[in-house]
């Protein structure tokens, strides 16, 4: 049974890959569509989308779907997005690129969750 | 048709699934929030809403005397064996939380775990609990709520539609509708950004 650690480092993990993963694609997109208003037009909400289907398709079952939803669709938005503007530098850099941005985005969330506890722990909650 | 008639048929639908669906990752991973929640129930008459294939009866302590209710009886049917095992009186019945066959002031906890992001009307269902419970006793819910983040609720509203066909509403106020229905809410626990919480309150007396 995965314990509390195990799912913070699972969150991370599949964070990471689907910012990858929305990277590559973001790359892909910026480099065959144009012009590139309509590529950047369409990166971000590809990459929310594809974030969550990846999501759903490979971490769901370990990780809970519903949980990680929110997290897959930022992720897979703003690695796309990382994607789309490192589109000079190959798709490696992208997707390294996109590994950072997965990071920082459960990192953000990790914080503002932790953000939102100590506040409701105050009694703040409304 | 009517809406609990609707719900009803949707949860017996989703019996079959139910454990694939919410007893894998989703279960393990609110485990410990669900214990602790379910830790405070006490030696009186506690009222389960939404037992659904009885998942959570083996976070339940022993012992306790325990009414369970579901609008699905084919979940009921299969929480059948959990509820055998349970060491403590646990009896199943099926009804709809919004028109609820007991008298007032029947029991002295209530509580539920994902819940009233499915139940129809949920104001009318927490006044159903409001009613049934006595002065000065605890609600306890575990809950799947909408967020006061506006970006995300934006996308909680956006999904709500399609996740209303399989099973519940993402982005519903659950703590606003335990005020509404008359509760004093003593906490709100977050366990996951603001969408997923433990709230517990009271009937005043």
């Amino acid at each position: 049974m995965p314990s509390e650690q195990g799912f913070f480092w699972g969150d991370l993990g599949a964070g990471a890959a689907v910012g990858a993963a929305m990277a590559a694609a973001g790359h892909g997109l910026m480099l065959n569509v144009s012009p590139v208003w309509l590529a950047f037009l369409l990166v971000i909400p590809a990459g929310a989308l594809g974030g969550m289907m990846l999501n759903m398709a490979l971490f769901a079952r370990f990780l809970g779907g519903m949980e990680t939803m929110l997290q897959s669709w930022l992720c897979g938005a703003v690695g796309a997005l990382v994607g789309a503007c490192m589109a000079s530098d190959g798709v490696v850099g992208a997707m390294a690129a996109g590994v950072g941005a997965g990071v920082a985005v459960f990192l953000g969330l990790r914080l503002w969750s932790a953000r939102i506890a100590a506040r409701a722990r105050r009694g703040i909650w409304s | 048709m009517k809406a609990a008639e609707r719900a009803r048929r949707k949860w017996d639908r989703a019996a079959l699934g139910y454990d694939l669906m919410a007893g894998g990752a989703q279960e393990r991973r609110w485990e410990a929030p669900k214990r602790a929640l379910y830790r405070t129930m006490g030696q009186g008459r506690i009222l389960f809403v939404a037992l659904g294939t009885g998942l959570d009866i083996a976070h339940f302590p022993p012992g306790r005397d325990i009414t369970g209710l579901d609008i699905s009886p084919a979940m009921l049917k299969r929480a059948a064996p959990r509820i055998a095992a349970y060491s403590g009186r646990l009896q199943a019945r099926v009804m709809d939380v919004g028109a609820l066959d007991f008298p007032d002031a029947a029991f002295d906890q209530v509580f539920t775990a994902c819940t009233f992001c499915s139940v129809p009307d949920p104001v009318r269902g927490l006044l159903e609990l409001h009613r049934v419970l006595r002065p000065g006793g605890t609600l306890g819910l575990f809950e799947h709520t909408g967020s006061r983040c506006f970006p995300f609720n934006c996308l909680l509203d956006a999904l709500t539609p399609l996740s209303r066909l399989v099973g519940p509403d993402l982005n519903r106020d659950t703590v606003g509708n335990v005020l509404r229905a008359g509760f004093d809410v003593e906490s709100v626990e977050p366990h996951y950004l603001d969408i997923v919480k433990t709230i517990r309150a009271r009937k005043p007396i």
